[in-house]
């Protein structure tokens, strides 16, 4: 009887972390559609988390190269929700956008800008930013803006700034 | 009342050319193109205006622009308007950039900004990135794109056309400054 027990316990263990991964992977093979208020609203509502917003796009090598870095970040600093955000068309999510976080095994949130204008994206993002791929955005847990940084960067780099908004905070 | 509406006016200007890093005018240079001639700004005082087009050889967005460039060059170098392709990506070199040229069939020069000096003093950021400059002042005119759209099929303003269309007509430009997603230029550290 105890044996049985142990066995249930052990099978929804394994029902459970399986439940995890699952979940974590299907969430990673997912692109969703976000428009200005949205992005608007996922600034604002931090939930107590710092938000790193990254700017990239599939025809953007150096967004490549500096993927996996952020998908450590993702893992080790909990306090932090990375969202990668897309400068490709909405039209491309099956064909190119898709099969790309699929082959970087990306687990963050990764949306494709639909917006009417690409200006409307630059207007919402920070002044200096003038398009250039990729770019990053980091907003405390209050939403306010505590950084923006041009280009490629390394895991270093980036915790550096994760851990001065936190400091700041 | 006045006084206290330009003090503002003036505020809100040069916060945002600080902001933005742009500068208002740019030092007349030299740079060599892939052929080995020299090129200057000062070179191009009789044309009506100088088009600085920072372009790349392994960009996508840039190489998107390869047939607009051309088509800008031809429309526009009828009308007496200068075009200069920069290349200030460190790892692309002039080799490189000839063959590029050759393949998309440039009629336009392209210098090489070895060590991104030139992008460094206009703060360019991206390829494409275009600054349309007078041609004896040497005051920029025009800060940006070429379109708003990588795809020709869902381009909306023509920025560039529209701010040379102005300057030829002896208009100030209306728009004097817009954005475009692009790649970021490879500096040297």
């Amino acid at each position: 009887m105890k044996v049985h027990h142990i066995q249930r316990r052990t099978l929804f263990g394994v029902l459970g972390v399986l439940h995890v991964v699952l979940s974590v992977t299907l969430s990673a093979q997912t692109v969703e559609t976000i428009t200005k208020e949205s992005l608007r609203t996922l600034v604002a509502q931090r939930q107590g988390k710092i938000l790193l917003l990254n700017i990239w796009a599939t025809w953007c090598k150096p967004c490549a190269e500096e993927f996996p870095d952020l998908i450590r970040l993702s893992q080790e600093m909990k306090n932090v929700e990375v969202v990668a955000l897309s400068a490709d068309y909405p039209d491309e999510i099956e064909e190119k956008i898709l099969p790309f976080i699929k082959r970087l095994n990306i687990p963050f949130k990764t949306y494709v800008a639909d917006f009417n204008s690409q200006d409307e994206l630059f207007q919402l993002l920070d002044n200096q930013w003038g398009g250039e791929i990729p770019a990053t955005f980091v907003y405390n847990s209050q939403g306010r803006q505590t950084a923006f940084l041009r280009g490629k960067h390394s895991y270093d780099e980036f915790k550096k700034v994760i851990e001065e908004t936190t400091t700041k905070r | 009342m006045n006084r206290m509406l330009a003090t503002s006016v003036l505020f809100v200007t040069l916060s945002t050319l600080l902001i933005a890093g742009m500068p208002e005018k740019v030092d007349n240079f030299s740079l060599t193109d892939y052929t080995g001639k020299k090129i200057s700004l000062s070179d191009f005082k009789n044309s009506k205006a100088i088009v600085l087009m920072f372009v790349a050889t392994q960009c996508p967005v840039s190489n998107a622009y390869n047939e607009r460039y051309n088509k800008l060059f031809e429309d526009y170098s009828a009308k007496n308007v200068a075009f200069v392709g920069i290349n200030s990506n460190k790892q692309e070199s002039v080799e490189e950039i000839k063959q590029h040229a050759a393949e998309h069939g440039f009629k336009f020069p392209i210098v090489k900004d070895i060590n991104n000096i030139i992008a460094d003093k206009l703060d360019a950021q991206r390829t494409p990135e275009i600054f349309v400059v007078h041609p004896t002042t040497f005051d920029i005119l025009y800060h940006g794109r070429i379109d708003d759209s990588q795809r020709e099929s869902l381009i909306k303003t023509n920025d560039l056309r529209i701010a040379l269309d102005e300057i030829l007509a002896g208009k100030p430009v209306t728009v004097k400054e817009t954005k475009a997603f692009g790649c970021t230029i490879k500096r040297v550290k």
